[in-house]
């Protein structure tokens, strides 16, 4: 902790030697890399941002050694990814210990969905054609979105490459090979076509399968001195495909749209907690996933003034879990799942001046799930959500407000179905440029907003509660961010800093009511969340040939439990919630060659709500070097990558119970055309 | 201690355990020199699902010193995932860990592990090991794979085995006779199973089933020979039931006013029954097994509310009542009451689900 302190003050420093320049946004045109100029702009809406915003682009994602979505997300502050360990485990993610229900995830604008978890798995998403990783915390400043994106406390937005030509070419695309350690391999390949002046398309496949059987070391005490064996992880396969294809339409001018779809199916095994003495507990279970959806959005602008805009969406996720080892009188445990969602939004912007603009959004959410158990209730839920928006945007102040109206409507074709809902979720946020001479932002945000129940809350047999109340949660955030471009060497540096105050009401727990075997989710639970977020950006131009990226996140979070003072662990952290945790990456550019560091870190946690010596897990550090080499050829750019993971090699867990694989070994070879 | 005495008390006690193993067919939980006074507790913690945590804590009463992870630092390795069932047997205690699948044999006094038993079936696959009783030497043990393993308490190995019905719970013998409450627990979304298995000790057969009632968990007899057991129902239109099978009858009778009876344990022929009715604190109801009649709806006499009792032991020594108190997430307690209902003392957050103490 000392070391990793002391290494971000050293940069720090290093940074900060350097004479004041008045604000120069010319830096771009000096280096004249298209990379800079993109980062230079998107790390500006960073800085404007009312609340806290952090895009991770392509270059920047390219620099973080990361497979899967899961693995870049990891960088940001204020994150806690909940990772089962191996490609295949599950990732969840919470941001400022909200926990995972309160963190919507977006697909190109529109939210993925599991009414019936709650929670996407974001280790399903790879990055391969990923162009931007967005995440909000509390709300974005752009009014004009549908009505849903503004439901959650925290949004990842995932973009999309979008098709782009260079020069006459009608063609372009990009096909990537990747190998690695314990069975990874991984092709993919990415097209995109003009089909004519103003219609573009892609398409893009992908392909992974991995073994996952990595070696770890089971420790059977947590002292230097207890026993250990050396194991093997079983049952840790993955096996997965996407097909994306999407339409890019420029109408007109002034209207625009897009239509994509998107299929996914994967095969893998549930490898489960290493239970001592008996790792083949759970040798057997396994899960399939088929997940579809078409997705579309229509934009068009009427006059300056007006703008329009309509989404739609057809979502299907099937799910297929077996457990063939259960010593039930079947022999086995299978569950089938299919939840369907049907989705529109219509949304209106009105700016009648060019400082202050007006958004309405309507959104209608139909969602049904299906399972294969005997009298299941099989529910629908139809939501409608209505939100008014203003914004206020000048040189030095920019202010957003908002009000979103949900109302549900539930049912079920068998039994009672759950209590319709009506929420009123109010946020206010500004950012206030005080110094005109240097690019200092103040903000604060407040933001109410909720989580309803998911449909195991509500319909789990035996568990589920018709009558739950939706999960509270209120932030209040207040914040800095400061971006200068100092030197001619030391082209930009950009400080985050955050302190935030959140609040979790009515959460949704699963509690016994008498008995082991008489458990109800219920509405007890009651959170109180004090944080800070410190990020720190910098990038120097060393040499005329060599540039150096480097960055840092901190987090402290101190997350504690405040449902009953007769509870044993009243006032106790939450279990999994480091109070200290970070991460850092460098990475050096020399012509086409790239050498990046990175560094994942957290303090240490407990893995019960208890926090007593005998539920301590250890910190960890997970160190990871790539280098990288482009070669410009007459058909395209081919680069070739290496990249050597978790260099300590440590199984480090993040779930107890749940190793990570050590030292890893990963090899891509991409031809861009 | 100097090392020649310790060298002659090793000698003493040696002598006293080829004795004991020589003149070993006591019945019940006879040790090799039962104290005057209990000086220890051996309390075993059950632990979460899937958490490796479950643990055996001891607490020496005179020190008032409790070792949390008392097998962890005995033995450099944690007990394993979910333990549910101890026993002392002579000078030798067994723990039942579930989802480790094992049999850990540990040395009472020094609680060093002599030998970790494997419960698996052909084909590597666990057990499920689940509750335990002892008589002549042997130790039986209740296994979710539908069968009742036998373990021999001198070459602490495993010697035979019987199927019963599905998912075996508590474990009784008497005169003989071995009698199992087949709960069908993992049954569950098919009704679970309703029987009582009685097999022969001598052959280890099965000699016939009982029809008792939906999901039988906990089995204790009298020293009538009367056999009485927990019917817990299927949390829906069957509740749950406190029942008795007269010694020399094949037919079950409920015994009345019992609400939601969970684990109970019998000693000195008054039986102390968890009842767990919904949406109230637990409660103790002591039943007279001579007399058969309920002699009070609420041991505990001073007031003291334990929302949620994972588990009741009696100290036969003292006739002191433990109850382990939890809430199935994080650690709970054990309570200590005399014999008229009073807390004598409380052991808060010993391990997670608390459950089985052991006397010594």
């Amino acid at each position: 902790m000392r070391q990793f302190i002391q290494s971000v003050c050293l940069l720090a420093l290093i940074t900060s030697i350097a004479p004041p320049e008045a604000a120069a946004q010319s830096v771009s045109d000096t280096i004249g890399l298209p990379e800079v100029v993109i980062t230079e702009q998107l790390s500006d809406r960073e800085m404007r941002a009312t609340a806290p915003r952090h895009i991770l682009t392509g270059d920047e994602i390219g620099q973080l050694n990361a497979l899967q979505l899961s693995d870049a997300v990891k960088h940001l502050p204020g994150v806690t990814i909940r990772d089962y360990g191996g490609i295949g485990g599950l990732k969840t993610i919470s941001v400022r210990s909200l926990g995972a229900h309160h963190t919507a995830v977006s697909y190109n604008g529109i939210a993925l969905s599991d009414q019936q978890t709650g929670q996407i798995d974001i280790g399903r998403f790879s990055l391969d054609n990923v162009e931007q990783l967005t995440l909000h915390y509390g709300q974005d400043d752009r009014i004009f979105r549908p009505a849903r994106t503004f439901a959650a406390a925290s949004a990842l937005e995932i973009t999309t490459v979008a098709p782009h030509f260079t020069g006459e070419s009608r063609i372009s695309g990009k096909a990537t090979m990747r190998g690695g350690s314990f069975g990874l391999f991984n092709p993919s390949l990415l097209l995109n076509g003009m089909l004519s002046e103003k219609v573009s398309a892609t398409l893009s496949g992908e392909w992974m399968r991995s073994r996952g059987d990595y070696p770890y070391l089971l420790r059977y005490g947590p002292s230097g001195s207890d026993s250990t064996s050396s194991e093997r992880r079983i049952n840790g396969d993955v096996e997965n495909m996407r097909l994306e294809s999407s339409l890019h339409a420029r109408f007109t001018a002034h209207s625009r749209g897009d239509l994509r779809l998107y299929y996914y199916n994967a095969e893998r095994g549930l490898p489960g907690a290493t239970i001592y003495y008996n790792t083949l507990q759970d040798a057997g279970q396994r899960l399939w996933e088929k997940n579809f959806f078409l997705q579309g959005h229509l934009a068009h602008a009427f006059s300056r003034r007006w703008e329009l805009q309509a989404d739609g969406k057809y979502q299907r996720n099937h799910l297929h879990y077996l457990d063939p080892t259960y010593l039930g009188a079947e022999g086995k445990v299978e569950d089938l799942f299919t939840q369907y969602e049907r989705y529109g939004s219509l949304s209106a912007h009105y700016r009648p001046f060019p400082n202050l603009s007006f958004a309405a959004s309507s959104d209608l959410i139909s969602a049904t799930l299906h399972a294969n158990r005997q009298g299941f209730a099989t529910p629908t839920r139809l939501t409608s959500h209505s939100v008014i928006a203003t914004k206020w945007v000048s040189e030095r102040l920019l202010v957003t407000a908002s009000l979103l109206r949900t109302q549900t409507f539930e049912s079920a074709e068998h039994g009672v179905a759950g209590t319709n809902r009506l929420r009123l979720s109010p946020y206010l946020s500004a950012s206030y440029k005080p110094l005109h001479a240097h690019d200092l932002r103040l903000r604060a945000f407040y933001k109410k907003s909720f989580r309803l129940p998911t449909f195991n809350d509500l319909y789990y047999p035996q568990v589920g509660v018709r009558s739950l109340l939706p999960e509270d949660a209120e932030q209040f955030n207040i914040g800095l961010t400061l971006g200068r471009s100092p030197a001619t060497h030391l082209k930009q540096i950009t400080l985050t800093a955050d302190l935030y105050h959140n609040r979790v009401d009515n959460k949704i727990v699963a509690f016994p009511t008498g008995n082991l075997h008489q458990w109800s989710m219920v509405n007890v639970g009651k959170v109180i969340i004090n944080g800070a977020d410190l990020s720190l950006e910098s990038l120097m131009q060393l040499t005329g040939k060599i540039m150096l990226q480097t960055g840092g996140s901190y987090s402290w979070q101190d997350a504690t439990d405040r449902t009953d003072p007769r509870q044993v662990n009243y006032g106790h952290q939450l279990p999994y919630t480091p109070p200290h945790s970070g991460s850092a990456h460098a990475s050096l550019g020399f012509h086409q060659l790239q050498l990046a560091y990175t560094l994942i870190w957290s303090g240490t946690r407990y893995s019960n709500g208890y926090n007593d010596t005998a539920y301590r897990m250890e910190g960890y550090t997970d160190h990871s070097l790539s280098l990288q080499q482009s070669f410009s050829t007459r058909l395209g750019q081919l680069t070739l990558i290496g990249e050597a993971l978790n260099l300590a090699g440590r199984n480090y867990e993040i779930v107890r119970n749940y190793p990570m694989p050590g030292r890893s070994y990963r090899l891509t070879l991409s031809f861009h055309l | 201690m100097n090392v020649n005495r310790q060298f002659y008390y090793l000698l003493i006690f040696g002598a006293l355990l080829l004795w004991n193993c020589a003149n070993n067919d006591n019945p019940g939980e006879e040790g090799g020199g039962t104290p005057d006074e209990t000086t220890t507790l051996l309390i075993l913690n059950e632990g979460s699902m899937g958490m490796n945590n479950a643990t055996l804590a001891r607490y020496n009463l005179q020190e008032d010193l409790i070792t949390k992870e008392y097998f962890l630092d005995v033995n450099k390795r944690g007990l394993g995932d979910v333990a549910n069932d101890m026993l002392l047997y002579g000078s030798k205690i067994y723990i039942a860990v579930n989802k480790s699948g094992t049999l850990e044999v540990v040395e009472a006094t020094t609680g060093k592990s002599l030998r970790q038993i494997r419960m698996e079936s052909t084909g590597g696959q666990n057990k499920e090991p689940r509750r335990l009783a002892a008589h002549g030497g042997k130790v039986y043990v209740t296994s979710f794979d539908d069968t009742v393993t036998r373990i021999d308490t001198v070459s602490l190995a495993i010697d035979g085995s019987v199927n019963v019905g599905m998912d075996p719970e508590g474990i009784a013998i008497k005169n003989n006779r071995i009698y199992v409450a087949n709960s069908g627990g993992l049954n569950w979304a098919n009704g679970y199973d309703n029987t009582l298995s009685v097999i022969n000790l001598t052959s280890l057969t099965e000699e016939k089933k009982i029809e008792v009632g939906t999901n039988p968990g906990t089995v204790q007899t009298d020293s009538q020979g009367d056999i009485y057991l927990t019917v817990t129902g299927n949390y829906g239109d069957e509740p749950g039931a406190f029942k008795v099978i007269h010694s020399g009858s094949s037919t079950v009778e409920i015994i009345t006013g019992i609400a939601s009876p969970q684990k109970f344990v019998i000693n000195d022929n008054k039986a102390y029954i968890i009842s767990g009715a919904y949406g109230v604190s637990n409660s103790l109801v002591v039943y007279d097994c001579l007399e058969e009649k309920i002699i009070s709806d609420s041991f505990i006499s001073d007031g003291t509310e334990i929302p949620i009792m994972n588990n009741v032991t009696v100290d036969p020594v003292s006739g002191d009542l433990f109850v382990a108190s939890t809430d199935y997430v994080h650690p709970g307690d054990l309570y200590c009451f005399d014999k008229n209902g009073k807390m004598k003392y409380r052991l808060t957050a010993v391990g997670i689900n608390p459950s089985v103490v052991v006397f010594q």
